[in-house]
Parts: structure tokens; sequence; C-alpha cells
């Protein structure tokens, strides 16, 4: 068991690396390439939340128009946890593009399906200044 | 088809565990909301700071005394993925009630909470609420959407 937890937390962790590096890059289909269909994101930016595939396509294209290639979409810490088919990951980031340079929490939701770990949930945020 | 069966009392346990936590904050009882969260919860909270790491009993106590009488929180969209010992769900939660300050609060924020069970009872490990942020340049807090 602890050793398929920990299989599974490198994994998930080579995948959200994988993730990020794709959004440094704007490469859309890498971003996109472990996202179930029913991903729901709540983004920095508004609506309160997007939902399925194409509504979580259209957040990238929104952060592609601030975000320039090679900019920062780093991950500072990351910690994952995994059970058999069902994990979670929870990571501070640091986002570039805008002036200054700003750090985000991500929280995200994943699931085994066939075999492969896939993103359903995507929580992006900066906390509310008054 | 296995996890199927398995997955389903979890789901159940979770969303009674949802609505005592939900209860609790409506009541205003601190001791009660932390309960709920695992020893090394960390919190990414609406407000500032960026994290917080521990149940944070103080500063639920700080926060409840800012509102007048019950707090207004309606969980909507509640999704709940859950396997034997690892889950996680988000929803939207409307905010409302009146503060000490005078103001009346109506705010609708997004919530994510990742679970772990241990001990046989499932316990909040992280919390993530937000609003999201105006990119018009002013960065204000966007507290003025609705779903």
């Amino acid at each position: 068991m602890m050793q398929q937890a920990e299989t599974a937390e490198r994994q998930i962790r080579t995948l959200i690396e994988s993730w990020a590096d794709a959004v440094r890059r704007h490469v859309l289909p890498a971003i996109l390439a472990h996202h179930e269909q029913n991903i729901v994101m709540f983004d920095v930016p508004p609506p309160l939340q997007s939902r399925g595939m194409d509504e979580y396509k259209k957040t990238w294209d929104l952060f592609f128009k601030y975000h320039k290639p090679s900019q920062a979409f780093d991950i500072e810490e990351l910690e994952i946890t995994a059970g058999e088919d069902v994990a979670f990951a929870v990571a501070i980031m640091r986002c570039g593009g805008l002036l200054p340079e700003f750090p985000f929490r991500l929280t995200v939701g994943l699931r085994k399906i066939d075999g492969d770990w896939q993103i359903v949930h995507e929580h992006h945020s900066v906390p509310a200044e008054d | 088809m296995a996890n199927q069966t398995l997955t389903k009392p979890a789901e159940a346990q979770i969303r009674s565990m949802i609505d005592s936590w939900a209860q609790a904050i409506r009541a205003k009882d601190a001791a009660a909301v932390v309960a709920h969260q695992a020893q090394d919860f960390v919190q990414f909270d609406f407000a500032p700071p960026l994290q917080t790491v521990g149940p944070n009993s103080k500063g639920l106590q700080d926060w409840f005394g800012t509102w007048r009488g019950r707090i207004g929180f309606e969980i909507t969209d509640l999704h709940i993925t859950a396997g034997d010992d690892v889950a996680f769900s988000h929803a939207l939660i409307h905010l409302t009630g009146s503060r000490t300050d005078g103001s009346e609060s109506d705010v609708w924020f997004r919530n994510t909470l990742c679970l772990s069970k241990v001990g046989g009872v499932w316990k909040i490990a992280h919390g993530h609420e937000s609003v999201p942020m105006h990119m018009d340049g002013s960065f204000r807090a966007a507290i003025d959407l609705k779903p």
C-alpha cells in the first residue's frame, strides 16, 4: 500500500510539473492532456467557475493575454496525497506576466481513470484584499 | 465495479460530515469546526495570509465575532469525489448575514475541501476558499459575482 501511494505521488508530481511546463510554453494540447472532460475550474479571474473542457480551455486563452511564454508559472511548494484511485495536490505557485510577479494558491483534485491519473478539479486563487 | 460499491458509502459519510461542518460555521462554534480538521490542516483562506498550517481556532473565533447573529452559509453545486481513504469536494457557497460594523454581507465564494480518512473518520486535511480577482488592472476582489 505504502509503495503504491509513493508511486502514485511520483506519477502525479510528474503530471503537475509537465502541466506547469506546458503552461509556461503556452502549448495548449499538453496543458489539456491529463484533464477529464468534466473538469471544474475555479480560476483567479472571473467567472466563479468554469465547467467542462471547453470552458477550461477558455481560461487559458484569457491567461495567454497577460502571460508571455517563458514567464513564471512555477511550483514553489507541492504536497500530494494519493489513495488508490483518488488524490489531491496542494501547491503554492508563482505567476509572471503581471507586474509584479505574484504568488497564488493551487489545489488540484485527481481521479485514476483506466489506469491514468486525470485532473477533475483545479482551484487557483489569490487572497482577497479589502 | 467493486470500487463503485465502496465509493457510495464514503460519499454519504463525507456529505454528512460537510453538513455538520457547515452547521458549526452557521452556529459560530469554532471548536466544532476545528474538530473536523486534521492535525496538519492547511488552509488557503478567503483573505490573507497566503496559507495557514494547523487548526486555527482563534482566527475562526475572531472572524465569528464580526457577525451579529447566525451566519448564512448555503452550499450549492457540491461535488464529491471519494476513494476509500482520500477524497475531495468542491462547491459554491453563499455567505450572508449582518456584521457587527453594521454592514450586510452577501458574497458567493468557491470552496474546495481535501479529505483523508484518519482512524476511520473523514477529516479535512486542506481547505481552499476564494473569490476571483478582477483582471482589469484594479486587482479588486470580485465579491459581486453570482452563479
